[in-house]
């Protein structure tokens, strides 16, 4: 009897191993070849015309940390913009999915506007427009119809002499907005989709049970979703990091296209392990909190 | 009358449904949530409204200070001009064929290491995960010239390398410019980020019922035919998800296309490279306003993303909640 329940285990693993093998081998034949080439690049000086690798050792990351004068606070801000952007997103992106989950008339045309940002942000369209609108404001001499402004209306509350520090923070917050919902789309749509696998039962006891509205949200919704909040929070943290607004990228980017491919290669390592890092924190702070529905 | 009826006649009062919200309360708070969404979405439909009311004026249009939005020469011309320009309809085919097949062979990649990951226990699996989100956060241009030299250069995962050892000539051969550049990643699970993919799947499956596996083993149902027939059927909210968002990575896909083709492979490619060919066009033509790449540009951009917003269209209708979804009753 215990000689089976064993080999069921082993052949449990064994199918595990199965389901992982593609993936595996596109890790380390891919994935590992490449990195490992590119970390070899940050430990060495590359000579471009004959392709010789000269090993320097750690003269590249010592660099980036007694000489660079840029890499240390672009890296601290971007750190303290975390703190903020991340849960900011994250907050808004449910309460929008929640709002798109409930019956209402031109639900199906909201949904697809708020994926609208998935689908251009992505792409090289948005960096077209908004160079686009540069170059049309300097035919017209003046500022038009700003794109990714919001001034117009603030002139107008300004004249109307309302104090102008409320205005500033207004325009902040209504400047944020911006971004943010261009940052939330995929937040959105994965939340979207977590709230489909809430079960009708549990909504259907809590209502005879008597529940309010937020106990319903925070006891039964909120729990239920908590898988896909924690994929959120990771794809959050992991967007801010790696997306191309963000300052210390195009840094680190811009030496890799001035051809110093082994000091951008060592900035790049250092920077994903601090990443690594503060990934490995999160999962271990909410990945207590996650429920999910097994024995 | 039995005690279900007597709780489902509850649920229907409508004393209990007075109770749980007042009518003023509703009305308000479906203003607020309209007032809300109304304004949320012209917020992102902002730079959508511009891309149009650019796209179909006349580059004369353009220094008039009174338009702003509503141009005052209508036209379509630029939608042609720019159709021809692109290549459009070469290229759209040849978008929809790399990203169908590239999503494709990722959801399923993605869709068995997230199962691998989400039921089976087994001794690296510690390991590995932290090697999946490791692969998450690495951003492809980072390693992009040894990922370069690795098309170049193929050698069938190091197997040609070895041959090589023996026989004194490396068997390799050179990807780019084909397809499989897109494809061997995809099929391997390394595609564009498939790490997500891997971990939005792991989290959706272990969100499933046990129970759902348990009775398909007690019924005699092998492991990978319940994968099959009871895991990918009940998960299928999931599997929308990631195949719409895996196709729009692939179809707005730059970095990757423009590096592996040396050609204009697709709309992505041909929208960065538009700008150069309509102004060759317009120097070749005196009569030509130089404004007009403006408005044709705008074209562009509204042609590279209709197709993927109304594949969106249609499928958002699946996202709207089945009662049979939820899979096991009671």
């Amino acid at each position: 009897m215990k000689k089976g329940k064993l080999s069921y285990e082993r052949k449990k693993s064994l199918y595990g191993y199965i389901f992982l093998a593609p993936w595996l081998l596109g890790l380390f034949a891919l994935f590992f070849r490449t990195f490992i080439t590119s970390t070899i690049y940050s430990f060495s000086d590359l000579d471009l015309v004959t392709g010789e690798i000269t090993l320097v050792g750690l003269e590249h990351y010592k660099t980036a940390f007694n000489t660079d004068p840029r890499f240390l606070p672009l890296l601290t801000a971007q750190l303290q913009d975390m703190v903020t952007t991340v849960p900011v997103i994250i907050g808004f992106s449910l309460f929008i999915a929640v709002l798109l989950n409930q019956e209402f008339r031109g639900r199906a045309l909201a949904r697809t506007v708020f994926f609208l940002p998935v689908v251009i942000g992505s792409g090289i369209v948005i960096s077209i427009i908004q160079g686009d609108q540069m170059s049309n404001e300097v035919i017209n001499g003046t500022r038009a119809a700003g794109l990714f402004e919001s001034g117009s209306i603030f002139d107008m509350l300004e004249e109307s002499g309302l104090n102008s520090d409320l205005i500033g923070t207004m325009m902040g917050i209504v400047n944020n907005i911006f971004e943010l919902s261009w940052h939330s789309g995929l937040q959105i749509i994965l939340f979207l989709a977590a709230l489909q696998t809430v079960p009708d039962q549990l909504y259907e006891v809590a209502k005879v049970e008597g529940a309010t509205s937020w106990e319903i949200f925070f006891k039964i919704t909120l729990p239920m979703i908590t898988p896909i909040l924690l994929v959120n929070v990771i794809y959050t943290l992991v967007d801010t990091f790696t997306d191309y607004g963000n300052s210390l990228l195009v840094y680190i980017l811009d030496l890799g296209k001035k051809l110093n491919f082994e000091y951008s290669a060592a900035l790049g390592n250092v920077y994903f392990v601090i990443i690594f890092a503060i990934i490995g924190v999160v999962l271990l702070l909410i990945g207590r909190m996650v429920t999910y529905v097994e024995k | 009358m039995n005690k279900i009826q007597m709780l489902k006649a509850r649920l229907n009062d409508e004393d209990f449904q007075k109770k749980s919200m007042s009518k003023a309360g509703t009305l308000a708070y479906n203003l607020f949530r309209f007032v809300f969404l109304f304004s949320m979405c012209f917020i992102i439909l902002y730079p959508v409204l511009y891309m149009v009311s650019v796209a179909i004026r006349q580059s004369s249009d353009l220094y008039d200070p009174t338009v702003i939005w509503i141009p005052k020469h209508f036209t379509f011309e630029n939608f042609p001009m720019v159709i021809e320009a692109l290549d459009y309809w070469r290229l759209l085919v040849n978008t929809l064929f790399f990203s169908t097949v590239s999503t494709l062979f990722s959801v399923i990649s993605c869709a068995l290491a997230g199962y691998g990951f989400a039921r089976f226990q087994f001794k690296l699996k510690g390991i590995l995960f932290a090697l999946l989100l490791f692969t998450l956060i690495i951003p492809p241009q980072i390693v992009s010239i040894p990922m370069y030299l690795q098309y170049a250069e193929f050698d069938f995962f190091g197997i040609g390398s070895l041959i090589g050892l023996f026989t004194g000539e490396t068997l390799a051969v050179n990807l780019l410019n084909t397809p499989l550049t897109l494809f061997v990643p995809a099929i391997l699970g390394q595609g564009l980020r498939s790490g997500l993919l891997i971990y939005v799947f792991r989290q959706f499956f272990r969100g499933m019922p046990a129970a759902l596996e348990d009775a398909a083993y007690i019924d005699g149902c092998g492991v990978f035919s319940t994968f099959a027939r009871i895991i990918v059927p009940n998960a299928s909210g999931s599997f929308l998800v990631v195949s719409l968002l895996s196709f729009v990575w692939y179809y707005n896909d730059f970095f990757f296309t423009s590096m592996y083709f040396s050609d204009t492979p697709t709309i992505s490619v041909g929208l960065a490279s538009l700008k150069s060919m309509l102004s060759m066009l317009v120097e070749g033509d005196q009569n030509a306003d130089p404004y007009s790449i403006i408005t044709q540009m705008q074209a562009g951009c509204l042609l590279a993303i209709i197709p993927l917003t109304i594949v969106f269209l249609f499928l958002q209708k699946k996202f709207i909640k089945s009662i049979e979804h939820s899979g096991i009753v009671g």
